[in-house]
């Protein structure tokens, strides 16, 4: 057993199953029939087998060959008929085949490769997925505090990122748009987690829009999970709607001094002061209540976002590249396996 | 046929001649067919799987680069035929029994004995459900060497394998058949009952 899975490691015949055919059939030469002796001294039982073989093989070649029941000439018709039943996924696994569980595998690693370089291209393009150095090092955003604030429970990696600096700001109202579109991500992720009202900004209650942190508190005391990643979430369209049009929940991407949606960002910066990236005056009430709310339920540890791997965009763009040529690569080996 | 017609033929096909590529179907569809039945063992299915043979043969002849025609037309089949023993196990589509290929009427026997004849008749039927317990790999080099008579290479090229991995399969697939048969051994002439 050993020698035969050493010979058929290093490819090396078995040259006793030649032998044994060869014997069988009747053609073997002398140095195979001298082997085959050898085989028989060794097993008193071959001979018998071996005999039994030839038998066997003699019926078999007894057989009457079976003949065509009728013409499989190919029409025209057939052949457009062929093509027009072939459906989308067969004409795939035909491009992929030899046999198409084994067809469908190179298929699928590069058509899941490929859309993962176009979604991380347009994402890239169009500023929703950033993972430039600097955003990262120098902010931590809404959502990452949310992570942070939940244990871990329940995370939203790919909408960690937060474009924009902070303290800049005319990067302000894209640094909300953004951090309103991660925390909205995270808020989908706790799911059922997060009460109704605190999720639906239209069912938080008043003084929570005129002091969204001061509501904030409330509720995160009021719980056993702090509810802040919720309220904050909701803040800004607390915040806007008894003093902005109340049809209009889509100043976001503005930016005035004056309106709550200012206070909100001032509540992002005070917890980068919290966590010691900007300096905080320390004078103001919303952040002092932020931070009782805060000691309150959790045990807030900020994470440095440059913690565990952190893959820039363009390497792993090059990667899924790699992974859908290597994929085609493959491929092409079977079409050439197959014959093709 | 000569091999440089066969060539011909093929160039032709590949320019979209249909007459020409029905001379080919003319010389190799009775090999086709019975590869095909002794590998499914359903005369309808084989018929099915034998014409889509030549059909996917014609559509894909650009990508024969070679090499003995007839073996690639039985890649073509084999891969049919196993596509077809997938989806009947997975899916129990036709019970193999209901139109099964028995050998009974085709083992040759040139005594007018009667007794021989239903002798033959019960050994072809016991060589056919044997034959059925093999896997497809095994049963295919039985069929194509033992059975139809080809070649090592031409077998071993119609599956894609070395010809000793097909020497391999078919010491394997007579051992099995022995033991198969051999539990039946008032059915087997003298000569397998030692």
């Amino acid at each position: 057993m050993f020698r035969k899975f050493l010979n058929r490691l290093i490819g090396r015949k078995d040259l006793s199953i030649d032998a044994v055919n060869a014997f069988v059939e009747g053609n073997a030469s002398s140095d195979e029939i001298q082997l085959v002796e050898n085989l028989m001294h060794d097993n008193a039982s071959l001979e018998k087998d071996l005999s039994t073989q030839q038998a066997l093989r003699s019926v078999l070649g007894r057989i009457e060959k079976i003949e065509a029941p009728r013409s499989f000439a190919v029409t025209p018709e057939m052949v457009a008929a062929a093509a027009g039943q072939d459906s989308l996924l067969s004409r795939v696994a035909d491009l992929f085949a030899p046999q198409q569980r084994l067809a469908l595998a190179p298929a699928a690693i590069a058509v899941i490769a490929a859309v993962g370089v176009a979604l991380l291209t347009i994402g890239d393009v169009t500023g929703v997925v950033d993972q430039s150095s600097s955003s990262r090092s120098e902010s931590f955003s809404t959502a990452e505090i949310f992570e942070s604030a939940t244990s871990g429970g329940a995370s939203s990696p790919g909408a960690a990122g937060a474009p924009g600096n902070p303290g800049d700001p005319g990067s302000s109202a894209d640094m909300f748009t953004t951090e309103k579109a991660s925390s909205s991500a995270a808020a989908t992720a706790v799911g059922a987690g997060v009460p109704e009202s605190a999720s639906t900004g239209d069912s938080v209650a008043p003084e929570a829009a005129e002091a969204p942190v001061a509501g904030l508190a409330d509720s995160s005391a009021g719980s056993e999970e702090p509810e802040l990643p919720s309220i904050m979430l909701e803040a800004p369209t607390n915040a806007i709607s008894p003093d902005a049009d109340d049809s209009d929940s889509t100043v976001f991407g503005s930016y005035d001094e004056d309106s709550s949606v200012t206070q909100a960002q001032l509540e992002s910066r005070e917890f980068h002061t919290d966590a010691g990236v900007l300096p905080g005056d320390g004078s103001s009430s919303i952040e002092s209540e932020t931070e009782f709310a805060y000691a309150q339920d959790t045990t807030f540890e900020l994470v440095p976002s440059n913690n565990g791997i952190s893959l820039p965009l363009w390497q792993l763009q090059a990667s899924l590249v790699a992974l859908a040529i290597a994929a085609v690569g493959a491929w092409a080996g079977l079409r050439r396996t197959r014959g093709e | 046929m000569t091999s440089f017609d066969e060539q011909r033929l093929i160039q032709l096909t590949r320019d979209g001649d249909y007459d020409a590529f029905n001379r080919l179907v003319v010389e190799y569809q009775n090999a086709v067919f019975a590869v095909v039945l002794r590998m499914v063992r359903n005369r309808a299915a084989a018929e099915d799987i034998t014409q889509d043979t030549f059909i996917s043969a014609f559509r894909k002849i650009s990508s024969y680069r070679g090499g003995i025609f007839r073996a690639w037309l039985f890649r073509i089949a084999k891969n049919a035929s196993l596509d077809y023993l997938r989806k009947i196990a997975r899916w129990g589509e036709t019970s193999i029994d209901e139109d099964i290929v028995y050998f009974s009427e085709t083992v040759k026997d040139d005594s007018q004995d009667p007794v021989a004849d239903a002798l033959n008749a019960e050994l072809a039927r016991l060589i056919e459900h044997c034959m059925g317990g093999l896997s497809d790999d095994h049963r295919y080099a039985m069929v194509m060497i033992d059975v139809e008579g080809y070649q090592y290479d031409e077998a071993a090229d119609s599956i894609g394998v070395s010809i000793g991995t097909v020497k391999s399969r078919l010491n394997r697939a007579r051992a099995r058949m022995r033991d198969c048969v051999q539990q039946d051994r008032e059915l087997l002439p003298a000569s397998m009952r030692l």
